[in-house]
């Protein structure tokens, strides 16, 4: 095999984008259009639910962060809801007959405010008319009649008692608690002395006399709550009625506004009925309490009356709101969606009222659209539960979440549910959705609508002159200095790297704006007017820059010989294999030693990673997978009588993903072939069952990582990476590893199988079995197959020993 | 010119209190009429001694305001309810003359109720008597002192005390407490004197004449209708019996001012 025929060109390790290609000078140039590129799917998906108005149709809109999922559904809502209805105004107000139960007003859009300010009006005027009313002339003398009438009738009756007591010489006299009779002689009091002289005849007759006597005061007595409670009666009777001529007034004036909403007519009824109930706290105010008695009382002044049960608690005011509403929750917390009843502390209780009921998110989207991030909402507690039940029910219930959970006993309220026609649009990744796919049978009957969002874009040139006009879009947007077409290319080309395909293009827009913002700073910062690819370049380096001081204390490690690793000559069972260090957003390859060791055994490859419990499951399959290769590759029709072992040497943390896979078989084969590894290369792939080599993850910085050491100890041209052949298309390589390929200082192997990564490892043959499953000696997988072979020969003569010798043993 | 006089000649107030209810009702209403005549207040509470006499016969009983049941009455508990009740008179008194700046001073006294006083008003320019009502049960709603003396009956004999008593209704007027003023005149030449002292705006005015100065004149005059003040010379030979005050207590129900 040539080597050579392996070796990538230049020009497969970087998708350039040719500045020449494309057809603008700069951004200022593109016009606008359509933001989110590649996201046909998600648009037609958020289309149908939007337009969709059955229950259960709510929408969840997946795809990782910086997509622009949210910008998007703001835009198609934005065009959206202007053609759909107002809603309407949802007031709270006082229910006069259950105050604990408040009611909900309907009203159309505006009205909520109006009624609220006509209710404080309302309330104003009447706190000078009913007064004014309470302080006539007539008013006085009718009251001072019931009251003169009263007491008339008690004082008569007490005077008629005390006739009848003196015509038979009692008197009849007050005490500090009630009534006594006494003895009278010539209209004096008996003295006991007095009483002593009489004869026991008259004695008698006198305590008979008052014994009688006491019997109707007593009587008397019983009849004054009666008396006092008719009184009280027709003084009421006669407040309503003044009340009632004061009150309507003011009252005709809004049922003719509101003659046309019954529900307001109703509720104004109601206001007009309480106001007659409670006429005294409208008519007991500042003159009062100026009273002598009231004003000793300073410690135990009573609060002021308050009105605000008839005031209008405007829980949604859409007055200003342009067709539909769309609502962004961004702390979807259950009060948050759900509403909240506040209270207020008062001498040490907490109090409240209806006019204390915040609106929660699901209130305010009431008839519209309300957009919050799923994971947001998952962990808010009982933030999911209420959002679902409400979903169900079509209802928003306010409920003390300290109540539900009886955290506190205050008294609070139980506001009637608003029913609720909303449309509700989660945001989050992909995984939570199938999460909650899998997990919450709710879930699949309350979203129906998934709008996936792509993460990535073909690279075709359609995509990348739109790829363009969203740079223009958003330069424009954020106010950036234009971009030449020089940066574009450079932004494209780097738009493959993060989505670590040279074929596609990266959708994300966050990332994206953060790049044209840091490019454009740099601009700035070099006095230029229109940023150009340095600039980006600038913006990119700086990044890494920022970020890297972990791979270059990685790497000082390599080169100061901390970590072992060698870059030439020649190495048996040891080969550079290639990971890849994820911190943050930055990435970065490291590479490693792998190192394998073979022996007589049952068949078993130990991966010490799995043993020490450093290996993930992922790694371990890819272990497993080795012995099933060479089961299947050298010795099918005998056991595999070798036992191996495979490490990272000089791993100290978690080893996971098959991509060593390929550099373990070899180091493996290495082994059992006793054949040196040229240690100019390493090798990244995974291998399957069959020997293919299969296509890994972080390709370009595996490449760089192992480039990166390379230079660092002076490129012989003998050095490179092996890479999967299915890799290739994924390769947007560093410049200075392009130019070292260039130069023939690095190479880029591409390989499909096992046998042609041991050819470039070993300089050997590989060979090919013939008909009955022989290799060529003098090959690779001829040295392997003979060593397995004698391996298992060896094992059956053990096998045969030890059976001897026991059979010995057994006879003796 | 007005207030100087009526500083001058009524100067000190008495006031009689006892238990019955109505006293700590108009208490209020009263200090508002010394701070109006700048005058001062005393109140004197009489322990009445027909009560305790009652008191102390072996077969004394009470029928309580609250159950309307009957229980055997003590005097020890009815003097301790007697000095209780005195205390917090005193107390709110004091109370409410420091609020309205009226000087005040409260005293007790044992004996008949009307005698009592009138021993003790020898050196009082006016006396307060409170009327007396079976049915009272609780203190009325504190009363404005125009609500208490409106409308006033003020008895004119052209005598000294009697023009001190049209300079005391004149100050009320002037303040504009009274707002309805009754004038029992004695005779022709009394009405037409009186009649010069009142030129007053804002005051409804009417004019009777009484021919003979006695209870029972008076008291058919004044209770064909409700009358809130009446205001009486104190010299006067025939109102200086108690029987005479009790009479009229008794048939006015209402407060009487008596003027020295």
């Amino acid at each position: 095999m040539n080597k050579n025929n392996l070796a990538l060109l230049p020009a497969s390790l970087y998708h350039t984008c040719e500045p020449s290609s494309l057809s603008f000078s700069t951004t200022d140039e593109l016009a606008e259009s359509e933001q989110a590129i590649g996201q046909d799917r998600a648009i037609g998906a958020l289309n149908f639910g939007v337009g969709i108005n059955h229950d259960g149709y709510n929408l969840f809109v997946s795809g990782s962060t910086g997509l622009g999922k949210h910008s998007v559904v703001n835009q198609l809502l934005k065009t959206k809801c202007v053609d759909l209805p107002k809603p309407s105004d949802w007031c709270y107000v006082n229910n006069f007959s259950t105050p604990h139960k408040p009611r909900i007003l309907k009203l159309p859009a505006g009205y909520g405010s109006q009624l609220r300010d006509d209710m404080q009006r309302l309330v104003d005027d009447l706190l000078s008319a009913i007064p004014s009313a309470f302080e006539t002339e007539e008013y006085n003398a009718r009251v001072k009649a019931i009251n003169d009438e009263l007491e008339e009738t008690r004082e008569d009756a007490f005077i008629k008692l005390a006739e009848k007591a003196t015509s038979q010489n009692i008197t009849l006299m007050r005490t500090p608690g009630g009534y006594t009779l006494g003895p009278m002689k010539d209209g004096k009091i008996l003295t006991p002395d007095d009483f002593d002289k009489l004869s026991e005849t008259e004695q008698e007759d006198i305590k008979q006399k008052i014994n009688e006597i006491e019997k109707e005061v007593s009587s008397t007595i019983r009849k004054l709550p009666v008396w006092a409670r008719e009184s009280r009666n027709k003084v009421k009777l006669l407040n309503r009625e003044i009340s009632q001529i004061t009150v309507d007034q003011f009252i005709d004036e809004l049922r003719v506004k509101y003659l046309t909403l019954p529900d307001a007519l109703s509720y104004i009824e109601e206001v007009k009925n309480g106001i007659i109930e409670d006429v005294d706290s409208f008519r007991h105010q500042e003159s009062d309490d100026m009273t002598m008695a009231n004003l000793l009382a300073v410690g135990l002044k009573k609060p002021k009356p308050s009105f605000a049960r008839f005031q209008v608690n405007v829980l949604v005011d859409n007055s200003s709101t342009e067709g539909a509403p769309v609502v962004y929750e961004d702390n979807p917390t259950y009060n948050n969606l759900m509403g909240r009843i506040e209270h207020i502390a008062q001498f040490g209780t907490l109090l409240t009222d209806f006019t204390l009921i915040k609106s929660g998110a699901l209130h305010r989207a009431n008839g519209g659209f309300l957009i919050f991030d799923a994971r947001r909402v998952l962990t808010s507690p009982f933030a999911w539960e209420g959002l679902k039940r409400s979903l169900r029910a079509h209802d928003v219930r306010i409920e003390s979440l300290e109540k539900m959970l009886s955290i506190s006993s205050t008294i609070s309220l139980e506001p009637e549910p608003i029913p609720i026609n909303v449309k509700v649009i989660l945001t989050g990744d992909r995984w939570i959705y199938y999460l909650l796919k899998k997990f919450d049978p709710e879930f699949n009957q309350l979203f129906k609508v998934m709008a996936d969002f792509s993460e990535d874009i073909d690279r075709d040139t359609d995509n990348t002159f739109k790829y363009s006009q969203m740079i223009a879009n958003l330069q424009r947007e954020k106010k950036f200095r234009a971009f030449d077409r020089s940066a574009v290319a450079l932004i494209i080309e780097n738009s493959s790297r993060q989505a670590e395909d040279a074929e596609k293009l990266s959708v994300h827009k966050g990332d994206l704006v953060d790049l044209l913002r840091e490019a454009d700073y740099w601009a700035g910062e070099s006095g230029r007017e229109i940023v150009c690819r340095e600039d980006v370049q600038h913006a990119l380096d700086a990044r890494i820059r920022r970020h890297d001081q972990i791979r270059e204390r990685v790497h000082e490690q390599v080169l100061r010989g901390n970590y072992l690793l060698e870059t030439d000559g020649g190495k048996v069972a040891q080969v550079n294999g290639l990971s890849v260090m994820q911190l943050g957003d930055y990435a970065f390859g490291r590479p490693s030693r792998i190192t394998a060791t073979a022996r007589l055994g049952t068949g078993k490859v130990i991966d010490i990673e799995r043993e020490v419990e450093l290996g993930g499951s992922i790694h371990s399959k890819g272990v497993l997978i080795l012995s099933s290769y060479l089961a299947n590759h050298y010795v099918q029709d005998q056991p595999l009588s070798l036992s191996a072992s495979l490490v990272f040497e000089q791993s100290y943390g978690l080893v996971e993903g098959d991509s060593a896979s390929v550099a373990e078989l070899c180091a493996l084969l290495s082994a059992l072939s006793k054949l040196p590894i040229d240690q100019s290369f390493a090798v990244t792939g995974s291998v399957n069952q069959l020997g293919q080599v299969q296509a890994i993850g972080g390709v370009n910085e595996k490449i760089e990582g192992f480039f990166d050491i390379c230079k660092a100890r002076t490129l012989t041209g003998r050095q490179g990476v092996i890479i999967p052949a299915a890799n290739v298309k994924h390769l947007m390589l560093r410049s200075d590893v392009v130019a070292a390929v260039k130069n023939n200082q690095f190479n880029v192997y591409a390989v499909e199988t096992v046998d042609q990564v041991m050819e470039l490892l070993t300089g050997k043959t590989a060979g090919q079995a013939d008909s009955n499953g022989v290799f060529p000696d003098d090959s690779v997988n001829g040295m392997v197959q003979n060593k397995l072979t004698e391996m298992n020969r060896k094992r059956q003569e053990f096998s045969r020993q030890s059976k001897a010798d026991d059979n010995g043993a057994g006879r003796d | 010119m007005v207030q100087d006089e009526t500083k001058k000649d009524s100067n000190r107030i008495l006031v009689s209190l006892d238990f019955d209810g109505d006293g700590s009702s108009f208490i209020e209403s009263l200090v508002t009429l010394a701070a109006k005549l700048n005058a001062e207040l005393c109140g004197l509470f009489v322990e009445d001694s027909e009560l305790q006499q009652i008191a102390r016969l072996p077969f004394s009983r009470e029928i309580t305001f609250l159950t309307a049941h009957t229980r055997e009455l003590n005097s020890v508990q009815i003097a301790r309810h007697m000095k209780q009740h005195a205390e917090a008179l005193r107390k709110m008194m004091q109370d409410f003359s420091r609020l309205a700046n009226v000087a005040c001073s409260f005293r007790t006294a044992s004996g008949p109720r009307i005698e009592s006083v009138l021993n003790a008003a020898y050196d009082f320019q006016v006396v307060v008597f409170l009327p007396e009502k079976y049915a009272s049960l609780k203190p009325r709603p504190h009363a404005r002192l125009d609500e208490l003396i409106n409308p006033t009956v003020l008895f004119y004999d052209g005598s000294a005390q009697a023009d001190k008593s049209a300079f005391i209704v004149k100050s009320l007027a002037n303040k504009g407490d009274l707002h309805e003023l009754r004038i029992l005149a004695l005779n022709d030449d009394c009405e037409s004197r009186v009649k010069q002292l009142f030129a007053l705006d804002k005051v409804k005015l009417s004019y009777q004449r009484i021919d003979a100065y006695n209870i029972s004149n008076i008291v058919s005059l004044i209770t064909s209708k409700k009358i809130g003040l009446v205001i009486l010379p104190l010299e006067n030979e025939l109102i200086h019996q108690s029987s005479a005050i009790r009479d009229l207590l008794n048939a006015l129900k209402c407060p009487l001012l008596l003027v020295r």
